[in-house]
């Protein structure tokens, strides 16, 4: 990994340059991967006919220098930190070329249309070989992978829409791992002879937005004392069976580096403080059990997207919560088009009071997007619509600083001022639950984007079953 | 005469005691048990039967027996008011084509073909997709709209059967003498309509209308099921059994609840639909 | 008879026409519009989403949105899913099958037993026989179908594990017996309804005939009772069925959704849920299309059949 400290990464001017060495490695076809495919994945991101999710980071690349087949020295316009977490896919040039220079209508490159989409070439431990839509798509162990041959031959992955479905398909034996099981299904899972259950946290979080735009929410009294009336701990261990842990802040508690444990403290639950809090904002409490201010009550909406159970149910429990200090919740779920949508989406055009869902956070700490106040939408997506100058400050500083020590610093301030601001409250961080057959050997889920399947060459059928 | 007929068919007349029972106990069962959204975190997901909570608990402690009576409230109201409404909309487009034929028949006839040719489940998961969490139906209190919302889904996707049953008998009967007499002496269509051809199609309508409202519950219960329906926290029928199918391999008895409580109901619908025939249209026994 | 088929599918023509406009306006009046797929990404920026909207030409006024589907519609192209940029059409070839081969066992299961039941309980019209059919019609008749299937899963599945929970085949498994075994209990629940109805109208569309004048005069012949109905009963009788049957299959169809959402089914019913939650516009038009067009096909079915049993009928 190039870093300030190891040389791979340089200051240039106002920008900066970091130097990848590539593995010696080859694509599924047989042709090496190279440099040259490095710098082809940047045009693509850079390419405006291509419909990409993102350019993020791509758009802040001067310009790629590829000295020899296995050196890439990407320039950056400006020192942009978080850098590393780019180019965590590389495209085949000898295969999609001709793809993104063909334009099926002006301005609209056949890139998204490529039949590799479908039948994909890549460099990993196993290779393509067959997709059978809404089924199954199988891979084959690729004897020239880099780091050894993969122990085993096939790896199919089932689709499987149904959690009871699957639940039955692993206790007859027809799947062997069963990723990302239903929570709901925990106990009998425990239960279940001949089987491991991997429980690995994870980078996603549970997370109720405040709209700050809200005259009621406006006020920070109110947005803590709702933090406070919530008991993140009784959620976590009745609806999530102690599986999803209490969260406290937008980094995760993984990333060591960042992490700043002092906020545990700060937002603990803590129902008569909430209740002092709304008091002293000025919100009385009237005789059918809601406060109220100039004769109108407190009463907030939650939206969150329909038809999520565990979500429905926290919604459900926060109303009881939330009416023991006062608060009147009505629970206003949409389709998550309706919430995350542009421009009509309720978080996007602010006609929420609360929002319940969830993030992902990153490795990088990077999290402008979300408290810069140059980031409100249109712009972006500080959807709770905060401001805080310091905050403005530190995540514009935290992009720029390269040195880790000093990058920790900025964001760990950064945790401690949204904790008192409250513009957010961290529900629960996510847990997810891989169930794995015993005769699988060398199963070790990975919570980062890498996935469960980082090391799928290490795997292996123990031999006898 | 009817009545008694209707007496003489016993399975009807069961039926008409059960609905009568699932009925009452929807309206006057959650008055003495606990709030159907009386949540108790200590006490969850519990199956063996009490003197507080007959059902057991579900999984937020909720009492299961005071929310499928709750439910039964909420799912006996949207199944009657969409099939009023089909019945309505039918009523009325059958009416006018049937009565004033020619061009009108020909579009009114059109348009319900078109109708009847989107399969009626998607069409229903499409407008519910569209509509939900909107304000469509004015006057009603902003914790009813969502049941009005799905009435009113329902009722205007399903009228297409009664319009067409409307327009066969006013083809027939506006043939008929005392029709030809009370237009000669200057009768106004709405009049004939109202007085004379409505009233004299009222037997297959009335049937129709009551085998209606069994085929409403069970749209409701199948979009919510499907999770396009009524929304928590507010139960129906269907969105237990979706809830309770998350929990199947935990709590599986959560599911058999709410199936019986709908199978109840439209069985009895059915078979009160079944005796209002014979009884109210003597031809018609098969 | 030729020259019948053609004009009845000539004149459905401008049908679908009304159809397809009527979906098109619902599609573009849901949440997001047909772009939702891509706003919901917070991470795509304006600007592209303005190309985008540019490039699928839904900067365009309606009409001409319209015009623009309707053309590529009649070139066979529905567009690529916004999901997997998959081609419409190569995404409902590789599901359809899948969708025909549970509906089609569903059916001929539904016939075969609700024909044999309804002339059964007409022949023993008034014995125990017949009465448990008649119940056990109201019965199949006034079950929630998705209850229904989600016991069956409970049942069978997962407490007796005496058939598999879902999925076409097992994991490498391609035989016909492994298929037999994944199809019974979709099957099962789909066809529940269609047995109790059909059974009811086979029964009383027997009984009208066995009364007539004709079977009588058979019977007074000295025919013997099977004959009689086998050969003159059964055949009128099931003139009228035919044509309730085929006006069943959209129903099969739509209740394809529940069953293929219950058993983990790769078909149509799934694919259309699916790419709703999604927002997915191209793949839902395209299947609401597909199903109004079968609707259309079968109810002509309906009437040829119905020319082809009843020697009465004829179409020049």
């Amino acid at each position: 990994m190039p870093t300030l400290e190891n040389k791979g990464v340089k200051l240039e001017g106002k920008g900066m340059a970091v130097t990848y060495k590539l593995r010696k490695a080859t694509w599924h076809d047989g042709r090496p991967v190279t440099s040259d495919d490095v710098k082809f994945t940047w045009q693509v991101y850079q390419d405006p006919a291509v419909k990409v999710t993102s350019r993020d980071g791509y758009d802040k690349i001067k310009a790629i220098d590829t000295p020899d087949a296995q050196t890439v020295v990407v320039h950056f316009k400006e020192i942009y930190a978080p850098y590393l977490g780019l180019f965590g896919g590389i495209f085949p040039r000898h295969l999609l070329e001709a793809d993104l220079k063909k334009q099926d209508k002006p301005g609209d490159s056949h890139f998204n249309q490529s039949a590799w989409n479908r039948a994909p070439v890549g460099s990993g431990a196993f290779k393509f070989k067959e997709w059978v839509p809404g089924d199954h798509i199988t891979y084959e162990a690729n004897p020239a992978y880099y780091r050894g041959k993969p122990k085993v031959e096939t790896i199919v992955f089932k689709i499987i829409p149904d959690e009871n479905n699957a639940y039955t398909q692993l206790q007859a034996g027809a799947i062997d791992i069963y990723q990302s099981a239903a929570l709901t299904q925990y106990d009998q899972l425990k239960q279940m002879s001949g089987v491991v259950i991997h429980e690995t946290p994870s980078l996603s979080y549970e997370h109720l937005d405040f709209n700050l735009a809200n005259p009621v929410l406006a006020d920070v009294k109110v947005r803590r004392a709702i933090s406070m009336a919530i008991n993140r701990e009784e959620i976590s261990a009745k609806i999530y069976k102690g599986l999803y842990k209490a969260a406290y802040s937008d980094q995760s508690p993984l990333n060591t580096t960042y992490y700043e444990p002092a906020v545990e403290k700060l937002s603990a639950f803590d129902p008569e403080g909430a209740k002092k809090l709304l008091d002293e904002a000025g919100w009385t409490m009237g005789a059918d059990g809601f406060r109220a201010k100039d004769g109108k009550q407190l009463k907030l909406g939650i939206a969150s997207t329909s038809g999520r159970k565990p979500r429905e149910l926290t919604e459900q429990v926060m109303k009881s919560y939330l009416k023991a200090v006062g608060i009147n919740l009505e629970i206003n779920n949409v389709p998550g088009p309706k919430l995350f949508g542009r421009p009509d989406g309720l978080l996007y055009s602010g006609q929420y009071d609360l929002g319940l869902y969830a993030w992902v956070s990153n490795i990088d700490p990077n999290n402008i997007f979300l408290w810069n106040s140059k980031q409100h939408p249109p712009a972006g997506q500080n959807y709770t619509r905060y401001s805080n100058p310091e905050v403005d400050k530190l995540t514009e500083a935290g992009n720029k600083t390269v040195n880790t020590a000093e990058r920790a610093k900025i964001y760990k301030r950064i945790q401690l001022l949204l904790a008192q601001d409250a513009p957010m409250m961290p529900l629960l961080v996510w847990t997810t639950l891989n169930v794995v057959n015993q005769r699988i050997e060398g199963f070790k889920p990975n919570p980062t984007s890498a996935g469960n399947l980082w090391n799928c060459h290490e795997w292996s059928i123990k031999q006898g079953s | 005469m009817v009545l008694r007929r209707f007496l003489k068919h016993r399975l009807a007349v069961a039926s008409s005691v059960m609905l009568l029972v699932l009925v009452l106990g929807a309206i006057i069962g959650p008055w003495f048990l606990p709030a159907y959204d009386a949540q108790d975190l200590s006490n969850t997901n519990q199956l063996v039967p009490t003197l507080a909570h007959p059902l057991g608990t579900d999984e937020l402690g909720q009492d299961v027996l005071a929310r499928l009576l709750y439910a039964g409230r909420i799912s006996l109201f949207v199944g009657l008011s969409a099939a009023v409404l089909g019945v309505l909309i039918g009523t009325l487009i059958g009416a006018i084509t049937g009565y004033f034929g020619k061009w009108i028949d020909t579009l009114g006839m059109r348009m319900t073909d078109m109708f009847l040719c989107i399969p009626l489940l998607m069409l229903l998961l499409v407008l519910s997709n569209f509509t939900r969490g909107k304000t469509l139906v004015p006057f009603i209190a902003p914790e009813l709209q969502q049941l009005a919302l799905i009435a009113v889904i329902i009722g205007a996707s399903s009228w297409m059967g009664v319009a067409r049953l409307v327009r066969g008998e006013f083809l027939s009967l506006r043939e008929q003498e005392f029709i030809e007499a009370s237009r000669s002496v200057g009768g106004k269509s709405a009049w004939i309509i109202t007085r004379h051809l409505i009233p004299n199609a009222m037997a297959p309508i009335f049937v129709a209308a009551t085998l209606q409202v069994g085929e409403a519950i069970i749209l409701e219960s199948g979009l919510s099921f499907l999770g396009m329906g009524i929304q928590p926290p507010v139960p129906s029928w269907g969105n237990m059994l979706s809830n309770a199918q998350q929990y199947m391999i935990a709590t599986p008895w959560l599911a058999v609840y709410p199936g019986i409580m709908i199978f109840l109901t439209v069985v009895s619908i059915n078979f009160i639909g079944d005796g209002l025939r014979d009884a109210l249209d003597p031809k018609l026994k098969s | 008879m030729g020259a019948y088929i053609l004009r009845r599918l000539l004149t459905s023509l401008p049908l679908l026409l009304g159809v397809t406009l009527l979906l098109f306006c619902i599609m573009h009046l849901m949440p997001g519009g047909p772009l939702a797929a891509y706003t919901q990404n917070p991470r795509v920026r304006p600007e592209d989403l303005e190309k985008i909207k540019h490039i699928m030409g839904l900067d365009q006024p309606l009409y001409m949105q319209y015009l623009y589907w309707l053309r590529s519609l009649l070139t066979g192209n529905l567009g690529n899913s916004l999901f997997t940029g998959q081609a419409v059409t190569e995404m409902i070839a590789s599901f359809l099958p899948n969708t025909l081969v549970l509906m089609g066992t569903s059916f001929i299961v539904s016939l075969a037993i609700g024909v044999f039941l309804g002339v059964m309980s007409a022949v023993k019209q008034y014995t125990p026989f017949d009465f448990g059919v008649t119940t056990f019609a109201f019965i199949g008749y006034s079950l929630p179908v998705f209850w229904f299937g989600v016991m069956l899963l409970l049942l069978f599945a997962a407490q007796l594990k005496w058939l598999p929970s879902g999925g076409v085949h097992d994991l490498g498994e391609t035989g016909l017996l492994d298929l037999i075994e994944h199809l019974v209990l979709p099957v099962t629940m789909l066809s529940i309804v269609s047995v109790a109805s059909w059974s009811r109208y086979m029964r009383s569309s027997m009984l009208e005939v066995i009364r007539q004048e004709y079977v009588r005069t058979a019977r007074a012949k000295g025919l013997d009772e099977f004959r009689v109905i086998g050969r003159h009963a059964f055949r009128n009788a099931l003139v009228p069925v035919v044509t309730i049957i085929a006006l069943a299959l959209p129903g099969i169809f739509g209740g394809a959704i529940m069953t293929e959402t219950i058993f983990a089914w790769p078909g149509i019913g799934r694919l259309f849920f699916d790419s709703l939650g999604r927002s997915d516009y191209p793949v839902i038009m395209a299947i609401l299309t597909i199903s109004a067009a079968l609707v259309v096909v079968s109810n002509i079915l309906a009437d040829i059949a119905y020319a082809a049993l009843d020697p009465r009928i004829r179409y020049d």
